[in-house]
């Protein structure tokens, strides 16, 4: 049934065709060969200097320092505001706009958290530990440190974490409602309360480092940030707290490889090559509702892929007995490079959706009101326009890839040194992953610049 | 942009249905106050707000929020003000059927209304049909007009690809050359372009030489380029997609300087800078346009009136920012198509969805529009029987980076037979 009503559409729908050239058409135009061998010769270059570098110089690249005393956030507080900024998107998103570009519902989620303070976090820290708009009314109506009445069960890991990543991507990536205002706020707020009943059971804390999905998302990404707030301050390479990070379970090594699968398969189900594998003309995308199936496969496969491939990357050249924990550990090193891949896939979109959000702040209900004082103001694509400018971006997205890679380079030889004793040994036993690393950033350098259809 | 449109910014619908005394007192409900009921005129919006037709969508809702501005500074429809309830479809046939649905049964929408894409058409015209909600698409496509869709479904604001086609080929004919090499994607649109041209230049005494085919998911043309035959005197090129700059480009170096006469359609640059790096070798060459994208010498009235209107410079540019290019071939038919939906409301005595066949019946017995500020694309001509609008095209030529018309061809040059009664088929 559905390849025939496909079928019809293609024989008879194209009589106009509008797949435009627009920023990808002006991306061809670039010498996008010579960025992506440059890329990789960047990278290749970082193992050479890994290689180069002894113990002592990688424990020191990643060492913080000290700064000063910060006084302790009031927790309660930011939290708080959240959640009441939570719940009027969900008003808006059940009685606002439908249109999803004029209502903060879902351009708070999909532009402001799931895009900027993502990204934000990854640079300055868990900020959403502050902001989630749960765990200031749970201290409010249940104290700061209640006991549970159940305990999550140990075995259990992380794992309803990244069954709700899981889905969430599915969702996100696969689904033609994911920016309806009104199926995201009833989403949402069942989301919400599914989180706040889970506290409830299994303890704040507990519920948000093992289940809560964004909360655990947004925590491994601020690892990546040069900052962090104990008794005082610390600041270091971007990533030292990786290499001070407890060995994570299977359940979060894995929840962070989804992370990155998941950020390469959204890059890879625009472009050309992956429409034609479906048999879909890229010139004429039928929507996403035609592929909802073959998308959650490719997810799938995608991630399953990653998860082997990394394993055996680590496997190859692993001490006897300690693939496991090499595998887990390790893991957590490519989250600048998932980093980067959020940031680069989301930032042209950001652009343009960023300038929604502010129209829809001076004007939440769409009719017209002017709370910001913006006076006639026209949502530009221009940037998308001009070479300098599709240039700026382009290049803006490929160096995020490629310091990404560096990172990550560097924190799986420094991670690698815990378990090998010479310069020698954590030079082999890095090769398998730094042939991944190297590949990984032909591959996300490529995914920006090759033709897209979807 | 604000998409509720109404007369004023603080009215909700429950204050202008629940408080007579209240609006009579409102200076600007005033102005509607003649009409029985000042409920507003409720135009379901499906517009592409995210999926592949966004950068379309996006002007499209400007020309529609701009449109509906004018009518209700106008007066409204019938003494009523209208009211656009914007739906994205995704740019998705079946998210396309749900929203015209929402339309008919949740929104309490008079028509539905907007639609470009022709897969999202063919996939929610069906559901107008069965609800019997009048549907204006605005998608250039032949499916109105060929008779696969319904009485619900009409084209009236802009002229289809097969009438755009043929309309091109005695200028082509008489002023290019004879002999033309076809270059087109290989699937329906390009074949689309394929057999109506042919069979339209054909008519002008010309041939086409060598068609060349070229498979949609080839990003470099640099082999197809030597496919053409010495004697061509005119490349007719229809690429479209990412690529099409590339194409452009390579076939600028192929060519050289000695280029043949070359004519294109501008659904591959639309919303795309002529001017950007790589299309220098458009220089001299034509392009057909729905409607000039740049102001013309000759300027009309309705033109100046209808880009002041919707913010677009004299280079077919947002006048906030001129590097932002605007979709100005195709959104005039969201401006045109709202204006004979106003009109046809007016004609039917049109009071609420109980009159939605009234409005069809009525918009079927439309004929000639002429040029005006409800037209400035340029003067149209309506065929009720199938639905589907026949309008002047133009050609224009690249000169000095500026699209300059060449030529306006006559409406006559646009029709062919019918190939479908809609009102013949019952409601």
């Amino acid at each position: 049934m559905h390849k025939t009503w496909l079928s019809f559409v293609l024989l008879l729908a194209p009589a106009a065709a509008f797949a435009h050239a627009g920023q990808q058409g002006l991306v061809l135009l670039l010498p996008t060969e010579i960025y992506i061998v440059s890329g990789g010769l960047v990278v290749a270059a970082t193992v050479a200097l890994a290689a180069l570098m002894d113990h002592d110089s990688l424990h020191r690249l990643f060492r913080a320092r000290p700064l000063f005393t910060v006084p302790a956030p009031w927790c309660a507080g930011p939290s708080l505001i959240s959640t009441l900024v939570f719940s009027a998107c969900i008003w808006l998103g059940l009685f606002g706009p439908y249109d999803p570009l004029a209502n903060l519902m879902t351009l708070g989620l999909w532009t402001v958290v799931w895009i900027a303070l993502v990204v934000l976090c990854g640079l300055f820290g868990n900020l959403w530990a502050w902001l989630n708009p749960w765990s200031g009314l749970f201290r409010l109506l249940s104290g700061p440190d209640p006991t549970p009445p159940f305990k999550l069960p140990d075995r259990l890991g992380c794992w309803p974490a990244v069954l709700l990543l899981m889905a969430f991507n599915g969702f996100g990536i696969a689904s033609v409602n994911a920016t309806d205002p009104r199926v995201l706020a009833i989403l949402a707020s069942l989301y919400w309360m599914f989180t706040f009943v889970m506290m409830m059971l299994f303890g704040a804390q507990n519920w948000l480092q093992r289940g809560e999905f964004l909360s655990v998302f947004i925590s491994l990404f601020a690892k990546i940030s040069p900052f962090r707030r104990d008794a005082k301050l610390q600041v270091g390479t971007p990533g030292w707290r990786i290499t001070t990070a407890a060995t994570p379970s299977l359940s979060l090594a894995v929840f962070a490889l989804v992370l990155l699968g998941t950020g390469t398969f959204d890059g890879l189900n625009e472009t050309f090559f992956w429409l034609v594998q479906l048999g879909v003309n890229p010139l004429e995308f039928p929507g996403r509702s035609a592929i909802v199936t073959e998308t959650l496969i490719g997810l799938a496969v995608t991630n399953i892929c990653l998860c082997l491939i990394f394993y055996i990357c680590v496997w190859v050249t692993a001490p006897k007995g300690q693939t496991g924990i090499l595998f887990r550990r390790q893991t957590f090193t490519i989250l600048p490079i998932a980093l980067a891949y959020h940031f680069a896939h989301f930032l042209p979109g950001f652009l343009v959706d960023a300038q929604h959000t502010l129209v829809a702040l001076s004007s939440p209900l769409g009719q017209g009101t002017d709370y910001l004082n913006l006076g006639p103001f026209f949502v530009t694509t221009g940037f998308f326009n001009t070479t300098a400018t599709v240039r700026a971006i382009f290049l803006s997205q490929a160096a995020a890839i490629v310091i990404g890679h560096v990172l990550a380079i560097l924190l799986s030889h420094r991670v690698a040194s815990d378990y090998f004793a010479t310069r020698r040994g954590i030079l082999i036993s890095q090769l398998p992953l730094s042939a991944f690393m190297i590949g990984y950033t032909i591959l996300g350098l490529w995914l920006l610049a090759t033709a897209k259809g979807a | 942009m604000s998409k509720l449109i109404k007369p004023t910014p603080t009215l909700t619908r429950r204050t202008l249905l629940g408080t007579a005394a209240a609006a009579a007192a409102t200076p600007l409900l005033g102005r509607y106050a003649q009409a029985q009921s000042s409920e507003p005129i409720r135009i379901g919006f499906q517009v592409h707000r995210t999926g592949i037709g966004a950068s379309y969508g996006r002007w499209y809702d400007r020309t529609t929020t701009a449109a509906v501005k004018r009518i209700n500074d106008m007066g409204g429809i019938n003494g009523r003000p209208v009211e656009i309830v914007a739906e994205d479809d995704g740019t998705d046939p079946k998210r396309g059927a749900e929203v015209v649905e929402k339309f008919a049964t949740q929104h309490n929408c008079d028509i539905g209304f907007g639609t470009l894409f022709s897969h999202v058409v063919y996939g929610s015209a069906p559901r107008a049909g069965e609800l019997k909600l009048p549907y204006f698409v605005v998608s250039e496509g032949h499916h109105v007009a060929s008779g696969a869709l319904n009485r619900w479904t009409m084209q009236p604001g802009i002229t289809d690809v097969k009438s755009q086609v043929q309309a091109m080929a005695p200028f082509v004919a008489d002023n290019l050359g004879k002999k033309v090499t076809m270059i087109y994607p290989d699937f329906a649109f390009g074949h689309d372009h394929r057999d109506y041209f042919s069979e339209a230049i054909e008519k002008q005494g010309g041939e086409v030489v060598a068609k060349i085919a070229i498979p949609p998911s080839e990003t470099s043309f640099t082999k197809y380029f030597p496919k053409i035959p010495r004697d061509t005197e005119v490349i007719y090129h229809v690429m479209i997609g990412p690529a099409v700059l590339t194409f452009v480009k390579e076939m600028g170096e192929f060519f050289g300087p000695s280029k043949p006469e070359i004519f294109g359609f501008l659904d591959s640059l639309e919303a795309v800078d002529i001017n950007s790096p790589g299309l220098e070798f458009l220089e001299g060459t034509y392009f057909w346009e729905g409607n000039p994208r740049h102001a013309q010498a000759d300027q009309s009235s309705h033109d100046k009136m209808y880009r002041e209107a919707v913010g677009v410079d004299e280079n077919g540019a947002s006048v906030s920012d001129a590097k932002d290019v605007s979709t100005y071939s195709h959104m005039f038919g969201c401006w045109e198509t709202l204006n004979i939906v106003k009109r046809g409301m007016e004609a039917a005595d049109y009071k609420g969805i109980a009159d939605r066949s009234k409005l069809i019946e009525a918009i079927e017995e439309m004929s000639d529009m002429p040029l005006s500020d409800d037209h400035p694309q340029g003067a149209k001509r309506f065929n009720g029987k199938t639905h589907q609008t026949f309008g002047h095209q133009y050609i224009s030529k690249v000169d000095s980076g500026k699209l300059v018309l060449a030529h306006t061809s006559s409406i006559e040059d646009t029709l062919y037979e019918d190939e479908v009664d809609y009102t013949a088929q019952s409601f």
